[in-house]
């Protein structure tokens, strides 16, 4: 693994930062870590980029424990409240970067120059940071995170400054890092993103992970149809009570929620068996938006 | 430690703290050479005094005034250097370095110390040739006082540097300033105490300089620039820019281990920051 943690926590006095956190990401993953504001995401973060220390619990980034200097020099972070040292150029913060992360001199020019081209600020390198753009400081932010060309990137919130344009670059950024099998740990609240770039995620409320797993299943883990039905006889509601439950109903169309994907052929037979006649069944995908709002507002999936 | 060390005083330049020092220290040398000019005339000599007396007081009112500005230049310039860079996220990406906190204090306090150091002694130089050449002062001790005059603006530096681990930048600067007023005010307490065979006056001097040995510091470099030891004229003349009660060697080695004490105190102070 990756990144491995077994009860990770974080006490600030009597205020629980996080509490309880076992995690696994494992080589090549794109990692989506979500949550409300005040959860808990960034102080997580902290702990395994070493800026905070742990109350309890154990905690590995590549195979060593967290806070192991010579382990970070694999290890790229773009915090949240990126600011960076403003009177410098942008090529000089690379470079800064470069030095601090003990890359070898000879390769360290011709790594800026690509990290620059990735994030496409090769014209703007040899101007100071002060005279960037919200989006460019954060562009800037992302290269320096990059270059050291890190096995496992954290990025806390990295399209937040963007315009959309930006956001599909990053989001190329980061399926580009995939390919070559790199592991990604994203912070983000743009649920959308997350969708679109994550494996796996795990959502954390109040501190504690309240749901994760597999992008994908955790999206099917509940079916969900859309029905256009006509002329059903009695209701519907107590017939369909054995396979799953309807969750709106306008007297034409109906949300029904089922138990599992084999549930659907059974619900057009009853519909058929009870005179309806069925103008649309769709089954209904479910988004990361509406799985984040039902574990957050609903304490559960 | 060398990457901070470098861009600590690559900072220092570029944010023009050091031009702004400089120009305004050119200021103040010219101010000083024009003082220096017109006192060090025979015709200007108020009755009683000698000429030798008033290029010393000149000097040593230099080298009193220039240490101040060194010691300031000291505390502004470090006051925010690690809590400033915590507070507005700046070094969030750079702990996430393979680098220990250990090398950013000793980083910042290199590259601090080394512009300090730069601009002391070209102040120290720049005095005691007015003074020399215009105001035709004797010197001594040249080499020795230099050193000192370096080492007051480290140890501010230090403390400051260690406030800077755990205190807001505001509070730090407030501290910091506060102790060096104490350390400064302590200093002259303990040499109106000396003149006055006043034990009560000399332990209030001993204890503020045990707790920040800046005056002290003063007092060693006069003693050996002029040689004012024990000379009870020495008061009624210069004030309290002059010696009556010079700091033993003992004290001079005590500012070492300060130094070194409040530096490793950043060091482990820092070392155990949550950086939230």
């Amino acid at each position: 693994m990756v990144i491995e943690t077994s009860n990770l926590t974080k006490n600030y006095g009597s205020k629980v930062g996080c509490e309880k956190i076992c995690l696994s990401v494992s080589e090549g993953q794109i990692f989506g870590f979500l949550g409300p504001n005040g959860a808990g995401k960034s102080t997580f973060v902290k702990m395994l980029t070493g800026l905070i220390t742990p109350t309890s619990g154990t905690a590995t980034l590549l195979g060593a424990p967290i806070g192991d200097v010579f382990t970070r020099r694999r290890i790229g972070f773009l915090p949240e409240n990126f600011r960076y040292q403003d009177w410098l150029t942008g090529r000089e913060l690379l470079g800064y970067h470069a030095a601090l992360a003990h890359m070898p001199s000879e390769t360290r020019l011709q790594r800026i120059g690509d990290v620059l081209r990735l994030v496409k600020l090769e014209r703007a390198a040899e101007f100071k940071i002060k005279t960037y753009s919200k989006g460019m400081q954060q562009r800037i932010g992302i290269a320096a995170a990059l270059i050291s060309d890190p096995d496992l990137l954290f990025l806390d919130e990295p399209t937040s400054a963007l315009d959309p344009i930006g956001r599909l670059e990053v989001r190329e950024i980061i399926a580009d890092l995939k390919e070559r099998g790199k592991t990604v740990f994203l912070n983000s609240h743009l649920l959308s993103e997350v969708e679109m770039v994550c494996d796996e995620v795990a959502i954390i409320k109040d501190g504690r992970i309240v749901e994760r797993g597999a992008l994908n299943e955790l999206l099917r883990s509940k079916v969900e149809v859309e029905v256009t039905a006509r002329g059903v006889n009695g209701s519907l509601d107590k017939q369909i009570s054995g396979i799953g439950r309807i969750v709106s109903d306008n007297g034409v169309d109906l949300l029904v929620e089922l138990e599992d994907e084999d549930k659907i052929p059974i619900l057009v037979s009853l519909i058929i068996q009870n005179g309806g006649k069925l103008y649309n069944l769709s089954r209904k995908k479910r988004t990361l938006e509406e799985l984040f709002l039902g574990v957050v507002k609903g304490g559960g999936s | 430690m060398l990457t901070i060390a470098s861009l600590t005083f690559k900072e220092a330049l570029r944010k023009k703290i050091l031009l702004a020092a400089v120009i305004l220290t050119l200021l103040f040398l010219a101010l000083y050479s024009v003082g220096i000019y017109y006192s060090s005339g025979n015709d200007s000599i108020p009755p009683g005094t000698t000429e030798g007396i008033w290029s010393t007081f000149m000097l040593l009112l230099g080298i009193y005034f220039s240490s101040s500005i060194v010691s300031l230049l000291a505390i502004f310039s470090a006051v925010g250097s690690v809590s400033s860079e915590v507070e507005n996220g700046m070094l969030h990406a750079i702990l996430a370095r393979p680098i220990k906190r250990r090398d950013i204090i000793l980083g910042k306090f290199t590259g601090y110390a080394l512009m300090l150091s730069c601009y002391s002694a070209l102040l120290f130089i720049a005095i005691l040739a007015i003074s020399h050449y215009i105001g035709e002062a004797e010197i001594s001790g040249l080499s020795s006082a230099a050193a000192l005059f370096i080492l007051r603006p480290l140890i501010l530096l230090a403390v400051t540097i260690t406030g800077s681990t755990r205190l807001s930048t505001l509070a730090n600067g407030i501290v910091a300033f506060m102790l060096y007023t104490v350390g400064v005010v302590g200093g002259m307490i303990e040499q109106v105490g000396a003149f006055m065979n006043s034990n009560v006056l000399g332990y209030i001097g001993i204890t503020t300089s045990l707790l920040m040995p800046v005056d002290s510091i003063y007092r060693m470099i006069t003693e050996r620039i002029v040689g004012l030891t024990g000379d009870p004229m020495s008061m009624a003349f210069f004030g309290p820019f002059g010696t009556m009660s010079p700091p033993s060697n003992a004290m001079l080695i005590y500012t070492f281990i300060y130094l070194i004490a409040f530096v490793v105190i950043a060091v482990l102070s820092f070392s155990r920051r949550d950086i939230a």
